[in-house]
């Protein structure tokens, strides 16, 4: 049976061309440690990791390369945003779609007196700026906001609230989970003090890198969340306060940096636009074929404006996960099913506990691939 | 008279590929290479010039905006006296 992957959401698939063998070949080819080994070969990989930052900062449109940071995934850069910066008796806004990569360690940081509010979205996931503004208090230093929903694929007014926070004097964090490699994302013109970001999904890289953007302001107030080696300033036990090091202790995952390069150079060759345009036009043909079929819910937008190619459905007289389980079982259609590790989200969209199926499409998924998993509902609903 | 090896030093590795870079695009000759530890005990890496280049690589260093630690002059052979650190 042909396999039919919409899952991108979890992660992509397939890696952008060029992605394997890159990262095959540094393997194969000489590994070597970068900021540590003072031999040509490390310097050549420090190069391609230089370049990378480059690519990262043309990207997300940052001021300087210098303030992009690695980290394994989107998760720990959260994690360092929010422990790195919050402290006691602050205040921090999010909004009803949140994965638990925020809301857990927010959870943790109320141990240490720091307390959030979340900003509700309607049931189709729309976040009105107002309704944020409504939950800035006195002792309010940041609002951080997904960019779009990994449950329903809303896209979140992030110009809007960066010209918010702008004028509340607001630390401004984005997301970038869903979005990245998808959308146009310009931290400088959107005031976006802080961009956390993964390599594998959108960007279409390995699983295991991922990173943040920094302004030099927030910088100035974050604390690193890790200390260690860095390679550099060894003579001091003192964290070095240059960026990157500043926030890269301990070896990188270089594979992952060079899979991640090869990835970005697909992307630049390949453009933004192009492959938005392309997903969306699969988002648009499953959400009209979906038009007639009762028993099934479309979650969030009904529609392909402001949204991104991610599209939930709650099978109404099926247990969602049974449902998913056939999918899969008579038709090779791979999908997440469940709560998406966003309990937060699916309140607010009214799919708690049940949860929903979802399907994520990307740039190489084909429109028969769509015609089988609808032939393939209507068989279970 | 002892000849002397000029290096520039780094805070981190990051600035020294940035100005190794621009050097290179700008045609001045530069080695990337461990910073010597009669030098520096910081273990880093540093960028072996030429002193007939170190204006060019002044203006360089102010207008990139990259961040050196200084530009040492270094005794070229062995030092005896080096650090032994690390």
């Amino acid at each position: 049976m042909e396999k039919i992957y919409f899952d991108n959401g979890s992660t992509s698939w397939p890696k952008a061309p060029g992605v394997p063998e890159a990262m095959a070949k540094l393997l194969a080819q000489g590994a070597f440690n970068i900021n540590r080994g003072n031999y040509e070969g490390a310097y050549e990989i420090e190069g391609v990791v230089l370049d990378t930052r480059e690519q990262l900062a043309k990207l997300f449109h940052a001021h300087d390369s210098r303030g992009v940071v690695f980290t394994p995934n989107v998760t720990y850069s959260l994690n360092f945003f929010l422990k790195g910066f919050l402290h006691s008796g602050d205040h921090i806004v999010v909004t009803g779609l949140e994965h638990n990569a925020v809301m857990r360690p927010l959870e943790q940081l109320k141990g240490i007196g720091v307390s959030y509010d979340i900003a509700p979205v309607d049931r189709e996931g729309n976040l009105r700026a107002e309704d944020l503004a409504a939950c800035i208090q006195k002792n309010t230093r940041a609002v951080l906001v997904t960019h779009a929903s990994n449950v329903c694929g809303t896209v979140v007014p992030i110009q809007e609230i960066g010209e918010l926070c702008a004028r509340r004097g607001l630390i401004f964090g984005v997301d970038t989970a869903q979005t990245a490699g998808t959308l146009d994302i310009d931290m400088e013109k959107w005031g976006i003090d802080f961009l956390a970001f993964t390599g594998h999904k959108g960007l279409l890289g390995p699983q295991g890198i991922g990173g943040f953007l920094i302004s030099e302001r927030l910088d100035k107030e974050m604390s690193p969340l890790v200390a260690g080696g860095t390679g550099s300033l060894s003579d001091s036990l003192i964290m070095p306060e240059n960026l990157p090091d500043k926030y890269e202790s301990g070896t990188m995952n270089l594979p992952g940096i060079i899979g991640l390069h090869a990835a970005l150079s697909y992307l630049e060759d390949t453009g933004l636009d192009r492959i938005h345009r392309r997903k969306m036009e699969l988002t648009e043909y499953f959400l009209q074929s979906l038009r007639g079929i009762s028993g099934i819910r479309i979650v969030g937008r009904n529609n392909c404006e402001n949204r991104i190619a991610v599209v939930s459905l709650d099978f109404q007289i099926r247990d969602n996960a049974v449902a998913a389980f056939e999918l899969e079982q008579e038709a090779g259609i791979m999908t997440r099913v469940g709560l998406h590790c966003a309990p937060v989200a699916h309140r607010s969209l009214g799919t708690f506990p049940g949860g929903t199926v979802r399907f994520a499409f990307s740039a190489v998924n084909r429109e028969e691939e769509i015609d089988k998993c609808i032939e393939a509902i209507y068989k279970i609903v | 008279m002892a000849e002397i090896q000029h290096y520039v030093l780094f805070p981190n590795h990051d600035n020294a590929m940035r100005l190794y870079r621009e050097l290179k695009r700008l045609g001045v000759w530069a080695v990337i290479a461990p910073t010597p530890r009669s030098a520096s005990k910081c273990c880093g890496v540093s960028l072996m010039v030429e002193k007939d280049d170190l204006e060019k690589i002044q203006e360089t260093v102010m207008e990139k905006e990259i961040d050196i630690l200084k530009i040492a002059e270094v005794e070229k052979g062995f030092n005896p006296h080096r650090d032994r650190y690390c």
